[in-house]
């Protein structure tokens, strides 16, 4: 190659790269102090350990906290006094519980003990809707006994946490509190219509609330007996559930769908999905529905995945025993410190300028070259980590370090095998060709066993193992190609190089020894 | 190049295993049956004490609040772990959270001291609220399942993918060194004591991953050197104690920068902030990962092929010397 054309594609690729880097990496202030530039990696969304998580205290009807009861007491009056006699002390004390809760016949520290048993039955039932609803993390846990407290997290990406993007912090305060706004909900799953149906529970509450009164399609057949599943899908940009129906379930449904979609006989042509008292989704039905499953799209992929898990719980006949309340959601600062995700980040800056260091002292202008490629790869990662919407974690970023270990280790691998050939007495050609020819099946055997492992991680796993899973498979396709691109940069940066084995700072025994 | 001899040592590889893993299952046996857990359970698994102090931005500032509450928890013989702060003006929290161990009823006397200090007593509106027992739902079983169906999918793969693109005695050899380092995982958790977070859980799969690379980078090596003339005239364990020592670079030097790249986000994370609960424990277990990983990938997974291959070759020879001999009586008999 002539030093023109290597000049050319050495200063493209170089420019390329660091614009890459640069604007994956750097944040900054726009001039004017009109806007901020916030970089892609700042915009990348993080797990609870890196950006804390929001959380709230769920209390059932009738229970109230200690320090709501106490700031009724410090009122005193006629505040005082119906607090004092409304409510009893929790055991532990850090809850009041209204008496007319308590069941009335039993004794009333057996009835507090009754009421701590039923709250400990649902926080179990919430615990498997946020295992299902697929969080890189999430906590649910009885709390002073009479409360349940639930935990996801931010979702926030460095930009918002750090308060540069205050929009998106608002947008995903929104997003978690909905996320426990639809998993905490109480009562039973039922497919309701304003016209066909028998009544049941909730229509008598209906009615008593002067509201729409509804009717249950299903009738006596109780949801788990008519439901298998429901889960979550998406395709090409379409989110949604996917209902499936028990034999008797979709027999029963094809007869109420019938009659629904048969405008003589029922004058609301939809299927109301309701948990509880609440409707969730409203199916237009014009025609009967006679398969074993059916879909339904869903606006958002937040709002399917929630759906699915809620409904799939409440489908399976794990209705909540009571509907629970909550104040407010507080988003909380990382428990690991405040400045975790930048410390963290600049840890593995702090390795990657080592691996740098290391690959210029050993190969010198060579180092040079795969420093450039080791910049390139680490602004692909943290671009298509960007735009696939992948939750970066600590485990996360672990997989990103074993990632750009691999990368190292396999371009180190091949220079060495190189370096081998070449103090052989090879031209350093014909080195370079035999040592990658060598090494070709060893990387190649890594990286199909690290794609394929990765792709099950992604699929099988849940959570913040399945977020390792793809940033692995981003990581190992990224090392693959850019191995080979490595192998291109230094045949085009060499090319005008006058002594090939100084720019490598290899040696060749039988020209030294001829010299 | 080293002169290691990696496959004269399976004994004492197979010793120190042995002894590791048992280590850790006794251990954490001993512990299930006095405390109720095999490891060492995190908050997300095993629950945790807190205390709630709320207040308003208005009346007092965070940093008396948290004077307050570290003056209490000093005066009560207590200590946190971690603390998250939350909300803002009127309505900031600061939530401290306890190991199960701390004694609840001095966690709640710290509260109340709190609550005189931030409450009505003094003449402002916050609160302090003990939570003796948060009792985690978090099913650690769960969590477990799913990375165990994914790793020992991942395994059987690449068990499948090398006696494909290898040999069935090297197959078998990196089953084994997967297996082996997983449970040397566990058992340096379970031995060790270090906290089993879901991050931790997740870790697992690195080990296998890192045992992968390693196996991957030694077997090829091994595949290549096995060609040569000289290689092929020495006997099974001088040919995996040659490949291994061939590896041995480039295997430590994977392992040395994931192990770097966790040192430096320990120390760096510890900076970080007052507690490192956060990233402490899924840092240490990544470190154990990858100890356990070096240890059955350079040292063990050598000694245990060298003898695999020694009995493959043995029954090679043996079939040879059937085939031959059936080859020679036909041959008489014709």
């Amino acid at each position: 190659m002539g030093k023109i054309r290597s000049a050319i594609i050495t200063a493209i690729v170089a420019l390329a790269t660091l614009a890459l880097f640069f604007f994956g990496v750097v944040s900054f202030d726009l001039p004017g102090n009109i806007d901020r530039y916030n970089s892609i990696l700042a915009n990348i969304g993080l797990g609870s350990e890196l950006s804390g998580d929001v959380y709230t205290v769920l209390l059932p009807e009738g229970v109230i906290s200690a320090a709501e009861y106490d700031s009724a007491m410090a009122e005193e009056g006629a505040v005082a006094d119906e607090y004092a006699e409304t409510y009893v002390e929790a055991p532990g004390g850090a809850y009041y519980v209204d008496k007319e809760v308590l069941d009335a016949e039993s004794d009333q520290q057996q009835a507090l003990k009754d009421l701590a048993a039923k709250i400990s039955e649902d926080a179990q039932v919430l615990a498997g809707r946020f295992a299902n609803r697929n969080l890189t993390s999430y906590s649910v846990g009885v709390l002073g006994g009479y409360g349940i407290r639930v935990a996801v997290p931010s979702g926030y990406d460095y930009a918002t946490y750090a308060g540069y993007d205050l929009d998106s912090r608002s947008v995903a305060l929104n997003a978690s509190s909905s996320i426990i706004g639809y998993l905490s909900r109480g009562g039973e799953f039922t497919l309701r219509n304003n016209d066909y149906g028998s009544r049941d529970a909730i229509t008598s509450s209906q009615l008593a609330d002067d509201s729409q009164e509804t009717y249950n399609i299903l009738g006596d057949l109780d949801a788990k007996d008519a439901f298998k599943s429901v889960k979550y899908f998406a395709m090409g940009g379409v989110y949604g559930i996917r209902i499936k129906l028990t034999a008797e379930g979709r027999e029963r449904l094809s007869e109420a769908s019938a009659a629904i979609a048969d405008t003589a006989q029922s004058s609301d042509q939809t299927i109301r999905f309701y948990v509880g008292e609440d409707e969730l989704i409203p199916l237009t039905c014009e025609s009967e529905i006679t398969s074993a499953s059916f879909d339904i799209t869903v606006g958002d992929e937040e709002t399917a995945r929630s759906y699915a898990a809620l409904f799939d719980s409440a489908a399976g006949g794990n209705a909540l025993n009571f509907s629970y309340d909550y104040d407010d959601v507080y988003d909380a600062t990382v428990a690991g410190g405040e400045n975790t995700a930048v410390f963290l980040a600049v840890s593995v800056l702090v390795l990657f300028v080592a691996v740098v260091a290391f690959a210029i002292a050993r190969y010198r202008l060579l180092g040079l070259t795969f420093s450039m490629t080791a910049m390139l790869f680490s602004g692909v990662m943290i671009a298509v980590t960007y735009l696939v919407g992948v939750t970066l974690t600590a485990t996360g970023v672990f997989t990103a370090v074993l990632a750009l270990a691999l990368f190292a280790g396999c371009n180190f691998w091949s220079f060495e095998q190189i370096r081998r050939e070449s103090d052989a007495g090879r031209t350093l050609q014909a080195a370079v060709k035999t040592g990658y020819k060598k090494t070709f099946s060893g990387i190649l055997d890594l990286h199909v066993v690290l794609f394929v492992v990765s792709v099950l991680l992604t699929l099988v796993c849940r959570g913040a193992l399945s977020a390792c899973g793809m940033i692995l498979l981003i990581g190992t396709l990224a090392s693959y190609i850019l191995h080979w691109f490595t192998r291109f940069m230094w045949y085009v940066t060499m090319s005008p190089a006058r002594d090939k084995y100084k720019f490598c700072g290899f040696s060749r025994e039988a020209f030294d020894n001829y010299e | 190049m080293n002169k290691l001899r990696f496959s004269s040592g399976m004994l004492v590889y197979a010793i120190i295993s042995a002894a590791v893993i048992a280590a850790g299952l006794v251990l954490g046996l001993v512990m299930h049956f006095t405390s109720g857990a095999f490891f060492n359970w995190g908050g997300e698994y095993a629950g945790f004490r807190s205390i709630e102090v709320q207040y308003s931005a208005f009346d007092i500032k965070e940093e008396d609040v948290k004077k307050a509450a570290e003056d209490a928890f000093a005066d009560n013989g207590v200590s946190y772990y971690a603390f998250v702060t939350a909300g803002e003006s009127t309505e900031c929290r600061i939530e401290y959270r306890f190991a199960s161990s701390q004694d609840a009823e001095a966690v709640a006397k710290a509260a109340e001291a709190i609550d005189s200090a931030v409450g009505i007593d003094s003449n402002f509106t916050g609160h302090a609220t003990a939570y003796t027992e948060l009792a985690a739902e978090r099913n650690a079983s769960v969590d477990i399942t799913y990375a165990a169906i994914a790793v020992s999918a991942a395994v059987v793969f690449q068990f499948i993918y090398f006696l494909i693109r290898f040999r069935l005695a090297m197959a078998a050899a990196a089953f084994v060194a997967d297996v082996h380092n997983l449970a040397l995982f566990y058992a340096l958790l379970a031995l060790t004591r270090v906290q089993v977070t879901p991050a931790v859980v997740a870790v697992s799969a690195l080990c296998v991953l890192v045992t992968m690379i390693g196996c991957g980078m030694m077997f090829d090596r091994m595949r290549k050197l096995f060609r040569t003339d000289e290689y092929k005239a020495m006997s099974s364990f001088e040919q995996a104690d040659g490949a291994a020592r061939s590896a041995f670079p480039m295997v430590t030097l994977v392992n040395a920068v994931v192990f770097a790249a966790l040192l430096l986000m320990l120390v760096f994370t510890a900076i970080a902030g007052g507690t490192v609960f956060g990233l402490f424990m899924p840092c240490l277990g990544a470190m154990l990962a990858v100890l356990a990983s070096q240890y059955g990938t350079t040292l063990f997974t050598p000694a245990v092929y060298s003898r695999l291959k020694a009995r493959a070759d043995k029954r090679a020879a043996e079939k040879q010397i059937k085939y031959v001999g059936a080859k020679k009586s036909a041959e008489a008999a014709e």
